[in-house]
């Protein structure tokens, strides 16, 4: 009998579900586009995405790395909408927020639908059903309903946690409460019906922040690189405020941040008989990271430790491995030739006030499309112990030269020996 | 005066003098003359050659041979010969010798000759030969990170040692056609001192790029010191090998060092400049002991970065203005 109940509500749940699916799709397709990049060379499409309309002047959102191309190169693409009943039209860009993602553009012309979603003023209770709307595949709209699952915890570039598969072509489309209401905008899949939107207050912050013009083409860039500057402005007074203790790797002491802002992996080979050395690993990482255009990502930090000891090498073979190890050191960050210069290094033997003397090189490239930002790399091995070392390395994808010298004086100051 | 002729192989190389204080001379297969050559297209009394006494000119006359005497490949049955003149009867090569023109003077016997004599002592060349293998065990056993068996690796560093012995071995060979003497023994020491010196070059190299920034320059004083070291052991392989003199052994040895080294530099360069995602540092590291300077401290090695930012902003201003330029005359 229990079964039967449960079978039964589990049935008039789906139908529910499904019931408001429906009805959303046919109250609502008229403020759903799909949005298209041209390539004007060949007149056809480079890829597409979805975006709706949020007002009745044809203002319509979407993700930003949609209409990434048209931004980067805007005299090789221009973007268009194919609206529900197949009419077709330009847009032009409002605003961007690279930063969360997200792009305004505008109906061209007097073509704009009198439909629009309503916005949601909060965020629905955790576990509530949502539904995503967007146009996966380019097989035209669909609905996929899913589970509303919060804002994922602690992250530094916020991001709602939904269940439900957000398929590429989806990006930039709405996902609204069963009132209709949006609450966010899909961005991103992790896979296995792990997706994520972004959540509704940054589409608030960008409606705010609206010019009453469009975006000049030529100011796209520098809009960009002031984004970008107050994010990393942002994301290191994070850093640097945030409760730093020390933890032990091996016969060392590292710098790890409270909380779960950095994601954090460790390893070790201790389950290898054959090696004659002991390594111990500790990765750190941000989750997210800022999209620019298909080869540039920026916005990273990935902090990574190594401790490496062996009773068996003396002090010349030890010293000969740690080289290999600390040999090799790349980018953290997706970046191009256009995009960024070639790193340069600085080295140098370095003591700290805890006696922890390293070998330290610090590499750094700059942005060439955004002044005084920059990409630094740093990787210090220790100098010592005869046959233990710790090998310490981070990136910092998108830094000012001020957060990249106080974080790395922060960083190198804060090894310690146990 | 004398009639000398010297008997040519067909690569052009003396094989053989001959002398004769006669005014004539017979030449042929028969057992009374004067020259006689065993060539069965040769005739009994093949040709006659003399010497004008007063004058000193010589001639030859075919005495009416089977198949004919040819000076420098004309058929002829008589007439004058001067120096270098080459006589072909039947399959063989005679060349007249110009008695009046002097022979290139003497090499002088050189110092260093005699001071590198100790190089062809075998008991010294084993050591050095043993004291590389030894050498080359002890930087693969600082190279392992695997346990290390000595019985593993010898035969690998034996099979490296004998591809490096085609070097002494192919300047033996050489020295034994042209001197009939190959000296192995100190081509072979020569070698292994050599390895010895560029080990020991490399253990600096790596001292300086610990303790001090490796930077552009050092790249090329080691490459520098490295051509010298080079130049240096074909110069000697040289020496040693063949009779001549300085100035060719050190064309010769200038030449063979560029074929070297120029690939060498070529490679290197290879993609220098290009984009790449990995940035260029150096990573030696070596025990504490082998640190020769006092460490800076945190804040100055990171204030002293302020002048990396300012040259790569220098840099993207310079790129950037140089687009602009191009554009500018692409407009």
């Amino acid at each position: 009998m229990r079964y039967l109940l449960f079978a039964l509500t589990l049935y008039s749940a789906l139908g529910f579900g499904q019931q408001t699916a429906q009805n959303l799709f046919s109250h609502y397709q008229t403020a759903l586009y799909q949005i298209r990049i041209i390539e004007l060379g060949s007149g056809n499409k480079s890829s597409i995405g979805s975006g709706f309309q949020i007002n009745d002047s044809g203002v319509l959102v979407t993700n930003y790395h949609v209409v990434s191309e048209y931004v980067y190169f805007p005299e090789k693409y221009r973007i268009e909408y194919l609206a529900a009943d197949g009419s077709v039209g330009n847009l032009s860009l409002v605003n961007i927020d690279v930063v969360n993602d997200l792009a305004l553009v505008q109906v061209q012309g007097e073509k704009a639908s009198s439909d629009f979603f309503p916005l949601s003023d909060s965020l629905p209770e955790q576990g509530s059903s949502i539904y995503s709307l967007g146009n996966p595949h380019d097989l035209g709209m669909i609905v996929v309903p899913g589970t509303f699952n919060g804002i994922k915890k602690n992250s530094f570039y916020q991001r709602i946690h939904f269940t439900g598969s957000i398929n590429p072509g989806m990006s930039g489309g709405p996902v609204v409460n069963p009132e209709g209401k949006v609450v966010g905008v899909n961005v991103a899949t992790a896979g296995n019906q792990i997706g994520f939107l972004v959540p509704l207050t940054k589409v608030y912050t960008l409606i705010e922040n609206e010019g009453l013009a469009s975006l000049d083409t030529k100011d796209y860039k520098h809009v960009i690189a002031e984004q970008l500057m107050k994010n990393q402005q942002r994301l290191f007074d994070r850093l640097e405020h945030g409760v730093w203790k020390s933890s032990d790797l091996g016969g060392a002491k590292i710098p790890t941040l409270e909380g779960a802002m950095l994601s954090c992996w460790g390893d070790s080979n201790s389950a290898d008989q054959e090696a004659l050395y002991l390594s111990v690993e500790n990765r750190c990482r941000l989750d997210e990271e800022i999209f620019l255009h298909g080869g540039l990502r920026t916005g990273g930090i990935e902090i990574e430790f190594e401790w490496l000891e062996s009773a068996e090498f003396g002090a010349h073979r030890f010293y000969d491995f740690f080289s290999g190890s600390t040999s090799g050191a790349g980018a953290g960050n997706q970046a191009g030739k256009n995009d960024v210069s070639n790193y340069q290094c600085k080295q140098d033997i370095v003591t700290n006030t805890h006696q922890v003397k390293t070998k330290s090189t610090f590499c750094l490239r700059a942005y060439k499309e955004f002044p005084h930002l920059y990409d630094v790399l740093y990787i210090g091995a220790t100098l010592n112990h005869d046959s233990q070392g710790l090998i310490s390395h981070f990136t910092l994808a998108g830094v000012s030269q001020d957060s990249a010298m106080r974080f790395t004086k922060q960083f190198v100051g804060a090894l310690a020996w146990q | 005066m004398a009639i000398v002729l010297e008997l040519l192989s067909r690569k052009d190389q003396t094989l053989k003098y001959f002398k004769f204080d006669k005014s004539e001379i017979v030449v042929g297969r028969d057992h009374h003359c004067d020259l006689r050559l065993e060539d069965p297209y040769i005739s009994a009394e093949h040709v006659r050659i003399s010497q004008d006494e007063q004058s000193n000119t010589i001639y030859f006359e075919d005495c009416q041979s089977v198949n004919g005497t040819l000076v420098n490949k004309r058929p002829l049955a008589n007439g004058k010969l001067q120096g270098d003149d080459i006589l072909k009867l039947g399959r063989t090569r005679l060349k007249v010798v110009n008695t009046n023109q002097p022979v290139s003077a003497a090499l002088p016997l050189s110092q260093l000759e005699e001071s590198l004599s100790w190089l062809s002592n075998s008991g010294i060349a084993i050591l050095l030969t043993l004291g590389y293998l030894a050498l080359s065990m002890i930087f693969a056993y600082v190279n392992s990170i695997e346990e290390y068996k000595i019985f593993a690796m010898l035969p690998k560093e034996m099979g490296q040692m004998a591809l490096l012995s085609g070097w002494p071995v192919m300047f033996a060979v050489m020295g034994k056609v042209f001197n009939k003497e190959s000296r192995v023994v100190s081509q072979f020491s020569i070698l292994w001192l050599t390895l010895f010196v560029l080990y020991g070059l490399y253990l600096l190299g790596k001292l300086i790029s610990f303790n001090f920034n490796a930077t552009e320059s050092l790249i090329w004083f080691e490459l520098i010191i490295f051509t010298l070291v080079l130049f240096g052991f074909v110069w000697l392989s040289l020496f040693i090998a063949f009779h001549q003199t300085n100035r060719r052994r050190n064309i010769v040895g200038a030449m063979m060092t560029l074929v070297i080294v120029v690939p060498i530099i070529s490679i290197g360069m290879l993609g220098n400049g290009d984009f790449s995602t990995q940035p260029k540092y150096d990573s030696t590291m070596l025990p504490p002991l082998y640190q020769l300077r006092s460490p800076s401290d945190v804040a100055s090695f990171v204030e002293g970065s302020t002048a990396l930012f300012s040259a790569l902003d220098k840099q993207i201003a310079a790129e950037q203005l140089a687009q602009k330029s191009d554009d500018g005359v692409s407009h």
